[in-house]
């Protein structure tokens, strides 16, 4: 048992590095001109700092917090087939990369 | 712990992966309560491969160019991805932070980082699907198709009376 909590501190403790470099990070302000957030076209030609930035998946203008089963299926299914297609690329190179068995 | 064990922890993980990546599916607050809990389900996982992870990190540089190497490598920048995508989904957060009655000034810059880590961490999810694919696979049909297969193929007590009167 003290070894098991022992391990989660470890994991948590390595977790709480990384976040706490990504915040100084950020804090800095060292990568705030590479992260910038998008902007959206505006042909009207309105103030670009009032638009609001497109957020993560799925959470563009049209994404106001509630849920919705269609949508969000499609998604599920849009990322099950990115996943998909990392994965035959990488099996496919690896298969032909992989040294020929020998047959006899 | 058995293949099964850890094929079925990894097929709850890997569901809780689809539905956290896709919030319009959940909901907002579902979301991000998901991705909180999410992270006790990555501390289990990391537990269950622990023995793994400690014999590659102390003998990394002693046999550098092996596949697990590079399964590591990928394992390592999984880590740091989903690290970043939930500190910066806790900072942006409107119902786990509102809940906790903390109030944090949150820089626009994580908002981007956020969109960024999520997406680099769907890439890496990816790629340590594709280089445990033949686990993946051994173990979907020895687990799952095997005992299916055999269930569809159990002779019913009918057909067991219709062979035995012939």
């Amino acid at each position: 048992m003290i070894k098991v909590t022992i391990r989660i501190i470890v994991i948590l403790l390595v977790a709480a590095i990384v976040s706490a470099g990504l915040y100084a990070l950020v804090q800095n302000g060292a990568s705030s001109a590479r992260f910038r957030p998008e902007r959206q076209f505006n042909p009207s030609g309105a103030n670009n700092a009032q638009v609001r930035p497109e957020g993560f998946r799925g959470e563009g203008r049209d994404f106001g917090g509630s849920a919705s089963i269609g949508r969000g299926l499609a998604g599920i299914i849009v990322t099950l087939l990115q996943i998909s297609a990392i994965t035959f690329i990488v099996v496919q190179f690896q298969k032909a990369f992989r040294s020929p068995r020998r047959t006899t | 712990m058995s293949t099964k064990t850890n094929l079925v922890i990894d097929i709850a993980i890997f569901s809780a992966f689809l539905a956290a990546s896709n919030p319009v599916f959940t909901g907002l607050a579902v979301h991000e309560w998901l991705s909180v809990a999410f992270i006790a389900v990555l501390v289990t996982h990391i537990l269950l491969h622990w023995a793994w992870i400690a014999a590659l990190t102390t003998t990394f540089f002693k046999k550098l160019f092996h596949s697990s190497r590079l399964n590591f490598v990928v394992d390592g920048f999984l880590f740091v991805a989903m690290t970043a995508a939930m500190l910066s989904g806790i900072v942006v957060s409107r119902t786990v932070l509102a809940t906790l009655g903390i109030t944090i000034s949150a820089s626009p810059a994580w908002r981007s980082i956020h969109s960024l880590s999520a997406n680099a961490s769907l890439v890496f999810v990816a790629l340590h699907f594709a280089l445990h694919w033949n686990w993946v696979v051994s173990s979907v049909k020895r687990y799952i198709f095997t005992p299916l297969n055999a269930l569809i193929r159990r002779p019913t007590a009918e057909t067991i009376h219709i062979s035995d009167n012939n």
